[in-house]
C-alpha cells in the first residue's frame, strides 16, 4: 500500500477517520448524487401527484420493507465482523460472508419485483415514476453488486492470518461502503415507496 | 532502463498542466457564447431547432470556434498527466498507455461536437430536418461520450491506487489517494447519461439534470482537480531532483 | 478482555439494529397503511425517520461518532440538509 495510508489508523486526539480520508470524498460525493435523486423524486411527487401515487401503489411495498430489513441485517453482520476482525478472531470472515448472502437475497427480491412490474406492463417507459424507479433502484443495485465484490475481498482480508499494515483500514473502507449502500436504500425506499 | 525516460523541465510541465485550466476557460466560454446553456430540448421539433440555429448563427460560429480550439489545449494537459502517472511505476506501463489513448480520444470527443454544430449553423436556409439531424448528432457526441471518459477516470483511479511511492524519490505517492476516489465518483456520476437515447424529456434527456447538468459539474470539477494534482506532482518532482535521480536508477 | 469489549460493542450495535428495524416498521405502517390523515405530517414523519435512520447508520455502524469533527459535521449536516430540502420540495413543489 502507498505511503499516504502508511500510518495505521489511530486516534489522533481529533478522532479516527474510518478507512482513509480520501474514501470520504467518494462516499460523501455519492451521497450528494443520491441526494439529487431523492430531490428529483420529490419534485415529481409534487408536480405529478396523481400519477406518482397511482404508480407507487403498484410497487410491492412489503418486499421493499423486507429488503430494507435485509440490508439493515447485513450491516449488523458487517459491524460484528469488524469487531471480530479487530481481535483477529477466526470467525470474522463468516460474518462478511453472511452479509454477502444478505446482498444476494436483496438482489433476488429486487429481481422478483422487477419481473413482476414488467409482467404487469409497468415498465420504465410508462411514465416518469417508473423511469425513476428503475433507474435509481438500478443504480443502487449496481452499488450492491460492487459492495458484494468488496465484501468478498473482506472475507480474505479479515482472516486472522492476513498481514499488511492497512488490514483494518481496508476493512473499514469496505465496511463503510457497505453501510453507504444500506443508508442510500433507506431514503430511496422512503421516497419511492412511502411518501405520498 | 528508466533513466532514459527523462522528464522535461519543470517549467514546460507546469505550462502543460495550466493548459487544463485554459481548456476549462476557453471551452466553457465557447459553450456559453454559442448559447448552449441551457441546451435546446431534444423534444423541440425540426422547425424550432432550425430557428435556433438561424437566429444564433453568429454566436454559434464564434462559440464553436472557441470550443474547437479549446479542445486542443487538452493535448499538452493529458500528455503531462501521463508523464506524471509514469512516475508511479517508475516506467511507462499499461495504465499510462491507456491514459494516453483515452486522452487522445478525449480530445476528439471535445472537438467533434463543435464541428458538427458549426456545420449545422453553416447554411441557415437549409432543410429543417437536416439541421435537426445535425443538432441531434452534435448533442449525442457532446453528452453521450461517457464511455471513453468513464474509462479514463477509472484508469487514472487504478493507477493512483497502485502507487507504492517507490519511485517518487520523496517517499510520497505522486497523486493523493483522494484524487483516485474522486475519479471513481466521477465515473459513477457520468453513468446515468448513458440512458439519454431513451428519453426526449426528463433528467436523463441530453438537457436533463443528470445527463447534462450533473455531468457538466462533475466533468469540470474532474479536470480542475486533475490539473491541481498534476501541477502539485510536477512541483514536488522539481523540488527533489537528487532523490529523483538516485531513485530512477533502480530497475523498475 | 478484548473479547468482552467486542461483545459489548456487538451488543450495542444489535440495539441500534433493533431500533432501525422498529423505525422501518413504523414508517411502513405510516406510509403503507395511512394511519395519519394529514399527508404533509405523514411525509415529514416518513422522511424524518429515514433521516434519523441514516444518521444512526452513520454514527454507529460507520463509526462516525468517533470521527474528526469536520467529517462528523459533514455527515450530520447532510442528514439535516437532506430532510429540510426534501420537505421543502414536498411543501412547495
Amino acid at each position: 500500500m502507498s505511503a499516504e495510508v502508511e500510518a495505521p489508523p489511530k486516534d489522533r486526539g481529533s478522532g479516527h477517520v474510518p478507512g482513509e480520508p480520501g474514501l470520504w470524498v467518494f462516499l460523501l460525493g455519492d451521497m450528494v448524487v443520491f441526494g439529487i435523486f431523492f430531490g428529483t423524486i420529490m419534485v415529481l411527487r409534487g408536480t405529478h401527484t396523481e400519477e406518482f401515487v397511482s404508480s407507487q401503489e403498484t410497487l410491492h411495498l412489503e418486499w421493499g420493507v423486507v429488503n430494507t430489513i435485509i440490508l439493515l441485517t447485513s450491516s449488523l453482520f458487517v459491524v460484528i465482523g469488524m469487531h471480530l476482525a479487530k481481535e483477529r478472531n477466526p470467525k470474522a470472515p463468516r460474518f462478511f460472508l453472511a452479509a454477502i448472502v444478505c446482498g444476494l437475497m436483496f438482489a433476488g427480491v429486487k429481481a422478483v419485483e422487477y419481473t413482476s412490474l414488467v409482467q404487469d406492463d409497468h415498465t420504465a417507459s410508462v411514465n416518469d415514476f417508473y423511469t425513476y424507479y428503475f433507474m435509481f433502484t438500478g443504480i443502487h443495485l449496481g452499488h450492491v453488486v460492487l459492495g458484494m465484490g468488496a465484501l468478498l475481498a473482506a472475507t480474505r482480508i479479515a482472516r486472522p492470518t492476513s498481514t499488511g499494515t492497512h488490514r483494518m483500514a481496508a476493512l473499514e473502507g469496505i465496511a463503510s461502503f457497505w453501510h453507504l449502500v444500506d443508508l442510500l436504500w433507506i431514503m430511496l425506499f422512503a421516497t419511492l415507496y412511502l411518501v405520498r | 532502463m528508466t533513466t532514459e525516460l527523462r522528464a522535461p523541465s519543470a517549467p514546460v510541465q507546469r505550462a502543460m498542466a495550466w493548459c487544463g485550466v485554459a481548456f476549462c476557460v476557453i471551452y466553457g466560454a465557447g459553450i456559453l457564447i454559442a448559447g448552449f446553456i441551457p441546451p435546446p430540448s431534444p423534444d423541440d421539433n425540426a422547425t424550432e431547432i432550425s430557428q435556433f440555429f438561424a437566429d444564433n448563427t453568429g454566436r454559434i460560429r464564434t462559440g464553436t470556434l472557441l470550443m474547437m480550439l479549446g479542445g486542443a489545449t487538452m493535448i499538452p494537459f493529458f500528455a503531462v498527466l501521463t508523464m506524471q502517472m509514469r512516475r508511479i511505476q517508475g516506467r511507462f506501463d499499461g495504465l499510462c498507455l491507456a491514459q494516453l489513448l483515452a486522452g487522445g480520444i478525449a480530445v476528439w470527443v471535445f472537438t467533434l461536437p463543435p464541428i458538427i454544430f458549426a456545420v449545422a449553423a453553416f447554411r441557415p436556409g437549409q432543410d429543417v430536418n437536416v439541421t435537426q439531424a445535425l443538432n441531434d448528432l452534435g448533442w449525442f457526441l457532446f453528452v453521450w461520450n461517457l464511455g471513453t471518459v468513464t474509462c479514463q477516470a477509472i484508469v487514472i483511479a487504478v493507477a493512483i491506487f497502485s502507487d507504492r511511492a517507490e519511485h517518487t524519490g520523496d517517499g510520497d505517492p505522486v497523486f493523493p489517494r483522494w484524487v483516485a476516489y474522486l475519479n471513481i465518483w466521477v465515473a459513477i456520476g457520468f453513468l446515468p447519461g448513458a440512458l439519454l437515447t431513451y428519453f426526449k424529456t426528463g433528467i436523463v434527456a441530453w438537457d436533463g439534470l443528470l445527463a447534462f447538468w450533473l455531468a457538466a459539474v462533475l466533468f469540470f470539477t474532474w479536470i480542475l482537480v486533475l490539473f491541481w494534482a498534476t501541477l502539485r506532482a510536477v512541483n514536488r518532482e522539481a523540488r527533489s531532483p537528487q532523490a529523483h535521480a538516485s531513485k530512477t536508477g533502480v530497475p523498475a | 478482555m478484548k473479547t468482552l469489549m467486542a461483545r459489548s460493542a456487538t451488543k450495542g450495535s444489535a440495539i441500534v439494529w433493533a431500533a432501525l428495524v422498529i423505525f422501518t416498521v413504523i414508517s411502513f405502517l405510516l406510509g403503507g397503511e395511512h394511519l395519519i390523515d394529514n399527508k404533509t405530517l405523514a411525509a415529514a414523519i416518513v422522511v424524518g425517520i429515514a433521516a434519523i435512520k441514516i444518521r444512526l447508520v452513520g454514527l454507529h455502524f460507520m463509526e462516525l461518532k468517533g470521527a474528526p469533527v469536520a467529517l462528523r459535521a459533514a455527515f450530520e449536516g447532510y442528514c439535516v440538509v437532506l430532510f429540510v430540502a426534501l420537505m421543502g420540495i414536498y411543501v412547495f413543489a
